[in-house]
Formats: structure tokens, sequence, C-alpha cells
């Protein structure tokens, strides 16, 4: 039986990285005596499969993966017995089969929400000016770093909407959509790297993907 | 701004953020205000590697289990966070509370090679709290340090307040008790170090003055103060099956070194071997029952969920039950997947049955550790392992299907010749050939052969002998490189500028602790990491401080010299050393008393050794 889950990724592992959190589950699973089922062969795996990578220092409250177990459980069972074994600020916020889901594989978007800090007190319209101007550019180049090497990449096809939802003293809340996964990847760093070029100041000061889906032909669909 | 928010943004910015966050499985939060002893316990170096150190472990839980302690973890900030909490402001911090270091009450360090007091020394400057002992106020924590380097603690003489010698279990809650208790009174740090003092295992070096020779060496360590012991006897746990051992144990996020669910089965060696200090510091062999080991084993994942458990002691292969043992864990886990691993195991027709069955050792290849090249010098250090009984269990295991083999040698051993040297490459060789015999030919093999710098080390049979010369260190490494070519070997070697550093501070003295300073200054840290390793700074803060180095690494010492680390007692008799040094001198072995007669090695008086009671019974 092959289990689908949506992970919540909290700040107090923020910093963990995906391989960190596949290994914290998979030790979870074994103090919740859940039988996860493991690759044959000479270094036994547990299957377990992620959707696309978070970027460490941004919290989650989309992570998807898969696991395959021995035998069929009562999915409400699994979702309880892990939830009460898994360490502070990793918890299962939904579960199902993943049976005629679409593969992880496959999401390409996500949204986040983006704190940021300007350094003096914000005028709402002046924000929105500087995030139009931005999304008008024909080309949003910013350096990137891959591999040791920086490279200039043109970010502007990867974002599908940035929204200012909220302004208090230099503090603003900005809704991202963007793409993810294998068939272009920007995380809001980038995106507010982008946007430093019209206010300098801009600082981030806390990150959180909230959903993460697959859009095909305007269609949306979550893997969940 | 507080730590905590500091850290948010400064984090994103270093190598491996989880080092400073944690918040790990089982890691403990406590209200700090509720209780009433606060201890940073301190590990100098990177938390991938602090954390895979048993005994940091044990301490941490032990003193939590207490409802008025508070025990945090600290350990040495990577170069990189380092610039940072400097360029900030930024004082060294707990992980748990992301507490100032300076709040504390102790701050006890683990001590477990030479080359990581730089760090203690740099981790002490990050964290505000001065460098001497005699500098410290009512205000700073007291200094505390525990571990195998304590047993020589003369070089941080007066960097440490108070030193713990020997294991640690309950010394270390008769030192809590012993500060609530002075709490009560108004008295100072120094009047607490004094009673401290008392505490048996506890050695406070301000109490102790040193007075030398004209040519240096030390004349006499005396206590300056009455009710101060002479020596310091280390302490012991009788009975290990009595002891606390935690089961809770921190299940850490990153990759450390030894990440799994550690197994203690033993403590204590009886082999004997000349150049090792673990052998004769650690004694008597003291061994926890396989009930009680199959119970926490349970525990242990039961509360973890690590895939592995791993058997740790000086020799695996020397648990008197290690068969039971090995095959009740593997029934028990093997419905969960969780592996076992035997590390340092001694590799044998008995042994190698046991390897085949948990598999463990196929992943990483098989290692031997001959240490020498040739019988005779085998016999010098008292190494009971012939060229036959290797090449045995070589074949043994090319016929199970390994082809990774390691061999661990030391070179510079007393007495050592080019003889010697080359039997080192003879019997990589000879491995080699077993395996074409075997096989029938060389395909797949891989044969490794490591050398370390022998490191004469305080109360051992060795503890007279000189370290060869740095460049004799070199030659004999370019001798072997010359030797150790061909197609299926491979040569690698430690860094003889480390091993000559290590030798100094093994065998220093007081002096040392100035050397210590400077070094801090010149920015020495992280001295195990080759590539933040300068041995050109070392070599300043010896000049400036006026300190020969070589004056502790490479003469050889008189037997009726004063050694600075004897106002340590660790229970084995300096007689006993000295009986091993002239039969390490004739090249004449001394079996293993657990299957010979008791040697009297000294240890009978600490009472517990179960070779000991058996040994003595009448
Ligand atoms: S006292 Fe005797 S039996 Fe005990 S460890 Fe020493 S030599 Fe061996």
């Amino acid at each position: 039986m092959i289990v689908r889950m949506k992970i919540k990724k909290g700040e107090e592992v923020k910093f963990i990285s995906q391989l960190d959190l596949m290994r914290a589950v998979e030790r979870a699973m074994r103090r919740a005596e859940l039988p996860v089922k493991f690759t044959e062969g000479f270094n036994p795996r547990p299957r377990i499969s992620f959707a696309p990578a978070l970027p460490v220092g941004i919290t989650s409250d989309a992570e998807y993966m898969d696991v395959e177990f021995e035998s069929v459980l009562p999915l409400d069972r699994i979702l309880a017995r892990l939830n009460s074994h898994l360490p502070p600020g990793i918890s299962v916020l939904k579960i199902d089969t993943a049976e005629g889901k679409i593969p992880l594989s496959s999401v390409n978007r996500a949204v986040y929400t983006v704190v940021v800090d300007t350094g003096s007190d914000i005028e709402p319209e002046l924000l929105d000016k500087a995030v139009t101007e931005m999304l008008s550019r024909p080309e949003i180049t910013v350096p990137k770093t891959s591999k040791g090497k920086v490279k200039n990449v043109n970010i502007a096809p990867l974002i599908h909407g940035i929204k200012i939802t909220g302004v208090e003293g230099s503090r603003a809340e900005i809704r991202m959509e963007l793409s993810a996964g294998q068939e272009g990847n920007v995380t809001p760093p980038l995106v507010i790297k982008a946007l430093q070029e019209h206010i300098p100041s801009i600082t981030v000061r806390r990150m959180n993907r909230d959903e993460l889906f697959m859009v095909r032909e305007g269609k949306r669909t979550d893997p969940i | 701004m507080e730590i905590k928010q500091i850290l948010d943004e400064v984090l994103p910015q270093v190598s491996k953020p989880t080092r400073y966050t944690g918040n790990e499985l089982n890691s403990v939060q406590k209200d700090k205000s509720k209780v009433k002893v606060r201890i940073a316990l301190a590990f100098p170096d990177v938390y991938e590697v602090g954390m895979s150190h048993l005994g940091l472990r044990i301490l941490y839980h032990l003193l939590n289990e207490r409802e008025d302690v508070y025990a945090e973890r600290v350990f040495a900030p990577w170069v990189d966070f380092e610039e940072i909490m400097r360029e900030r402001g930024i004082p060294l911090f707990s992980l748990e509370s992301k507490s100032p270091l300076s709040e504390f009450d102790f701050v006890g360090f683990s001590l477990q090679y030479e080359m990581s007091y730089s760090n203690v020394t740099n981790m002490l400057d990050l964290a505000g709290i001065p460098l001497f002992s005699k500098d410290r106020t009512d205000r700073d924590p007291i200094v505390i340090a525990g571990g195998p380097c304590a047993y020589n603690p003369e070089p941080l003489a007066e960097i440490i307040d108070l030193f713990v010698i020997g294991e640690a279990e309950e010394v270390i809650l008769e030192l809590v008790n012993l500060y609530l208790d002075h709490k009560k009174s108004s008295k100072g740090r120094i009047e607490f170090l004094e009673r401290a003092a008392r505490i048996p295992g506890v050695y406070v070096p301000a109490f102790y003055r040193v007075n030398y020779n004209e040519d240096g060496t030390v004349k006499e360590i005396l206590p300056v103060k009455p009710g101060i012991p002479e020596r310091v006897q280390k302490r012991i746990i009788r009975d290990l099956d009595r002891v606390y051992y935690p089961t809770k144990l921190i299940v850490p996020y990153m990759d450390i070194v030894h990440d799994r669910a550690v197994l203690e089965i033993f403590r204590g060696c009886t082999r004997g071997c000349r150049f090792c200090q673990a052998g004769m510091i650690y004694r008597p062999v003291r061994e926890k029952s396989v009930d009680k080991l199959t119970n926490i084993a349970r525990e242990m994942i039961k509360s973890t969920g690590y895939e592995e458990i791993s058997l740790a002691s000086l020799s695996t292969s020397d648990y008197s039950a290690l068969k039971q043992l090995v095959e009740i864990l593997t029934d028990e886990f093997r419905q969960c997947m969780v592996g076992l691993s035997l590390p340092s195991l001694r590799i044998d027709s008995f042994t190698l049955d046991l390897a085949r069955k948990i598999q463990e050792i196929k992943k990483s290849g098989l290692t031997f550790a001959p240490e020498a090249g040739t019988q005779r010098l085998r016999d010098v250090i008292n190494k009971g392992v012939t060229e036959e009984d290797l090449l045995n269990s070589v074949k043994g295991a090319f016929e199970a299907g390994w082809n990774t083999v390691k061999l661990y040698f030391m070179i510079g051993l007393p007495s050592e010749t080019y003889e010697d040297l080359e039997g080192i490459a003879r019997l990589a060789y000879r491995v080699v050939d077993a395996y074409r015999e075997v096989r029938g030919n060389t395909k797949g093999l891989k044969v490794t052969v490591s050398t370390s710098t022998f490191v004469p080390k305080p109360f051992t049979p060795f503890q007279w002998e000189a370290q060869i010369p740095l460049d004799e260190i070199k030659e004999r490494q370019r001798f072997l490189k010359k030797k150790l070519k061909g197609p299926n070997i491979s040569y690698n070697w430690h860094d003889g500028k480390l091993s000559f550093l290590e030798a100094v501070f093994s065998r220093g003295d007081r002096k040392l602790n100035s050397v210590l300073k400077k070094a801090r200054e010149r920015g020495c840290r992280f001295d195990g990491w080759s590539d933040m390793f300068s041995f050109d700074k070392w070599m300043e803060a010896f000049r400036e401080a006026g300190v020969n180095p070589e004056f502790y690494a490479n003469r050889s010492r008189p037997e009726d010299e004063v050694f600075p680390w004897e106002v340590i007692d660790p229970g084995v008799e300096k007689s006993f050393l000295i009986t091993e040094l002239k039969k390490a001198r004739e090249a004449k072995p001394t079996p293993d008393c657990r299957f010979n007669r008791c040697h009297g090695c000294g240890i009978m008086k600490l009472k517990g050794g179960i070779i000991c009671d058996s040994k003595n019974e009448d």
C-alpha cells in the first residue's frame, strides 16, 4: 500500500535538508512501529519518495511524500501514530492513498508567503509600484549560484504572480506563485534579490511554502 | 537583540546551519529559571564530531534526569560562523536555550584528543570567559574538564578550574550536590574549589605548586593547602549493570560521524599493548550483562528509531558473551530492519563467522591493525598477533567474498628500524598474494595501508620513550611511499607535524599553558582539520612563550624522572609500567592476563574488575 502524506516543516526544523527530513520521518516510522517496505538487495532503503526539494531556511505547509507499507493499514491510524512520534516542528497534515493521484515528480508550481522588512515604514502604494515595475520588465535577471558557479538567469517566465497581502510598520507580507520542480524552479530569495533593484533596503524575515501543485494547460491539480 | 533572532538572520549564510539550531528529538527543554544548577557540556569540535561522542551523551541525559539541573550542549562553531559571531558580537551560546555561556554555573569540556586544546581556548574566548583560572571572578562559570586527556591535566592546569579524573557518572553528581550546598553560603569560587578538591577523583590544579629542576624537568608537585590530596586517584564505576545509561538518546537531524544507537558493552582492556593509553587508564575490565544490554537496546530503538545499533568498547571481540549477544540482537531487530555493527572487532576465524552473519563489515571493508611490520617489533609493543594469524584471517575473509582490506600501522615505535618498515610493505604484499591464492587473480582487490606516527602517552610503558624527530618521520613516510606502490595497494599517512604537537601536549607540563594562549591569539583552532592546521603559527607561539617543544616530544626520560602527570593516580602502578618497559626492550611479550596469570598491574586496588577477581580468587 502506497500512502501520500502532506507534511508540515515548522520553524524548529526549517534549516534541515530534505535528506534530513526524510531520515527523521523514517525514524519516526520505526518508533511508531509502522511497517515501511524496504528495497531489496544489499543496502535496503525504505521506500519513500518526495516532492521537489525545498531550499533550507524556508518553513513549509506543503511537503509531500509517498511511503510504501508492507501491509494495508487504516489511514487514520497511520496519521495518528506518526504524529505522536514525529519530532517537534514536523507533522503530517493530511493523508490519503497515492493511488489515482498525480506522481509527485510532476508538481511544477508553488505558493509562498514571504515576510519582508524594508528598514523603515512602508508606504503600501510604493511597494505595490515597485512590484508592478519589476513584473513589467521583459527580463528579470538575477545572479544564481549553482554548483559553485554564478550564472545570470532570467526568472521572469517562472513568476506567476506576486501580491502584497499585508503591510504593518516596516514589514510587509507578500504572496508569490512561482515555478517549482524539474521544469523550472525559482524560490523567494531570488525574487527578493530582483526586488532589491527597486527597493534596495528590502530583506527577508520569514518564508513559508503554503502550497505545491501541478498546473497543466491552465488546470490545477493538487497532489492530495 | 536576542541570540535566537540574530540566528534567524545569519544562519542562512553559514554552512550546515543545523549545527547551531538544536531542537532535535529527545533534546531536553527546561525552563532555565526553574532549575538550580546550569551546566554547559562543551565539546571542542564541531557538532557532528561532538554528537558522535558517547560520553557527552551519557552525561547530558544523566544530568538532565535531575529536575534541579539543566545541562545543555555547546560545540565549537565552524570558522564561517565564528567570523559572523565575532563580527556581530554573538557570544558562544548553548544549543538548547541559546543562552550565552557566561550565564552558566559550570562549563565542562570533554578532552578527547590533545589537538582540540586550541578549540577549548578559542571557545572560552568566544564565550567571554577569562582564559586563565586566576582571572575568573565569582560571576564566571566554573570551568571543568574530563576525558582521557585529563590524565595529564598539566598543559591546561592554568586554564581549567577543576578536572574530573576517570569515569564521571558518580563524581559529576557529587559536584552538583556540593555546589547546591555551597550556594547556600555566601562564599565564593575559591572556597567552592577547595571543597571540591576533597571529592575523590577531583583535581584542582590551583592548589598544587610545581617545582622544577634546573634542567627544566619537574622536581615535585605539592599540594599548597592542608586537606588537599597529594595524588588524585581516578574514579571508576564498579557495577556497569547498575550505572545509569541513557536510552532516550538525542537523534540529530544532520548527518553526524557516528549516527546510531550506541550500546556500551564493557569498559577496560587487558591486552596490554604497550603504546596504548586507553588500555592502561580504563582498567579494570567490567562488563554489562547480556540481559541488561538487550533491554537497553530495545528501549533505545523504541525511543530513537535508529536503523543501526553499534556495540562500543575498546575491543569488541573480548566481550565474554559476544556470540550470544549478537544472536539475540540480530534476531530481535531483523524484523524492523535495524542493523548491527561491531567496530573494533579483531578479525579471526570466530569473529569472521559473526561478521559474516551480520554482513555489516562487507560494506566498509575489513580492518586489521597489526601496528608493526615484524614479529620482533610486535613483541616489543606487545601486540599479540602473528603474521600467520593475520594471513589466515585475511584468507578466510577473501574466501567469504570480501575484497577490501585496511591495514593500520604505526611508524616510529621504540627500536624501529628500516627492516621493520620493510616488514610493513612485505605484509601488504603477502595480503595481495593471499588474495591471488584464493581467487586466482587480483581483480577487485583493494589493500589500503595507513600509518600514524607513534606518540608516547602518559601512563603507558612507553611514557619514558622519545618520539622520533620530525624529519625522521618524513623520511620514514617517504621510504614507505616508495615501497608501497602497486595496482592494488594504496598508502596514506598522518601528518607528522600534527603527531609531533600531539606528543608535545600529551606529555607536557604547566609551561604549555602560555603556549596555548599565544596560539589562540594567532588564531590556531581546528588543528585536527588539515585545511585549518597551521604548524608555523604553533611554532611562533612556542618561540614567543620561550618553550622548546622538542624537550617534550623528542626526549627519552630516565626511569627516575618525576612526570608532570604523576599527580594523577590511574590505578596501574609505575612499577608495573617499568617492568613492561624493560620487557619491551628485550622484545618479550606479556600475555593477556585474561588467558594467563595476573601480572600485578596494580588496578586490583580499585576493585570491581571481572578478570582481576577471577585471577585472584584465592
Ligand atoms: S590486576 Fe592482574 S588481572 Fe587485573 S588487569 Fe591487572 S594484570 Fe590483569
